[in-house]
């Protein structure tokens, strides 16, 4: 299955590792689930694509679990932690 | 034979058509053309089973006859009420077990030992009690259709470790993860702790939902007994 760069760079807006998650879809659901997916979120990526300090969701989540530990050090909002 | 009435007369050959035999005729068939009359009935057992699957391949199927309408109703039946036969009744119960939606119970097969500190650990899931249309391999679950699916978690963990700080337990999926922070307010190391998490997550075919913890600081000890359950199912 070919995919396109922008095809691939919709993937990442929403998925971690687009590569891992196409290649495992195709082993279980099949093509279809690939472009299912790239066509539900192509409108959201292409709003948010080129709005200052956009990141793909690997990027957003380098260090997902950050925030805990500033909670330890109680910096964080009196809203809560989460 | 289209109709289950019979004409008004028999005509012979050289017979004299009037008027009147002509509109008793067209009334006869203007008054009994009505589902009642028409003679679609099966005519065994075999034909009154006989289904066509109207979107095979995830392409239309249309028919070409009311017969052919009929049987991919019935293919639908079999589908929603998950019996052979479209007919079958449910033995005077309202209720209808769908067989094929997906959902899964697994449990582990064996205690998961010291976990590792500091990084994302994946829960193994060794027990498959239901894996209902079989989405689930791998201690991941993969959904087989675009939809909101309901998950829960209970994850049971021993020998806690106080100088952890805290414990946070995720559960993966493609789109997003949801997690449940735990924070250790002990002096000293504790025996156990269950952690419970449930969500409605958002999915799309092919995605995957997965159990992850992390032990956040402190030694390797913790333990994650066979007590722990996951499970979900297809809402919408």
């Amino acid at each position: 299955m070919n995919i396109s760069l922008e095809d691939k760079a919709i993937l990442a807006h929403v998925v971690i590792d687009p590569d891992e998650w196409v290649e495992h879809a195709l082993a279980t659901v099949g093509e279809q689930a690939v472009t299912a997916k790239i066509e539900r979120y192509r409108a959201d990526y292409l709003a948010k694509k080129d709005l200052p300090g956009y990141q793909t969701r690997a990027e957003r989540e380098t260090n997902p679990y950050q925030e805990s530990s500033l909670i330890r050090g109680k910096t964080i909002s009196p809203l809560g932690p989460e | 034979m289209g109709a289950t009435f019979s004409r008004v007369k028999t005509w012979l050959a050289a017979q004299t058509l009037t008027a009147s035999d002509l509109n008793a005729e067209f009334d006869n068939v203007l008054n009994n053309f009505t589902p009642a009359g028409l003679d679609d009935e099966s005519a065994s057992d075999v034909a009154m089973q006989a289904v066509t699957d109207p979107y095979p391949g995830s392409v239309i199927s249309k028919p070409t006859s009311l017969t052919g309408e009929l049987q991919r109703i019935r293919y639908m039946i079999n589908q929603i009420i998950g019996k052979t036969y479209w007919y079958e009744d449910k033995g005077g119960s309202a209720q209808v077990v769908n067989t094929t939606l997906p959902a899964f119970l697994v449990t582990p097969a064996a205690e998961q030992t010291n976990i590792a500190v500091g990084s994302v650990v994946t829960v193994v899931w060794g027990t498959e009690i239901k894996d209902q249309a079989g989405n689930f391999a791998s201690n991941a679950f993969t959904a087989p259709v675009t939809g909101l699916y309901h998950f829960d978690i209970g994850i049971r963990l021993q020998d806690m470790d106080a100088a952890s700080g805290y414990y946070i337990l995720i559960l993966f999926t493609s789109n997003r993860e949801y997690r449940y922070i735990y924070d250790v307010g002990h002096a000293a190391d504790f025996l156990y702790q269950s952690l419970v998490l449930s969500c409605l997550a958002d999915m799309d075919a092919a995605d995957v939902a997965r159990v992850q913890i992390l032990q956040a600081a402190g030694t390797q000890q913790t333990d994650i007994a066979t007590t722990s359950w996951f499970s979900g199912h297809l809402v919408c």
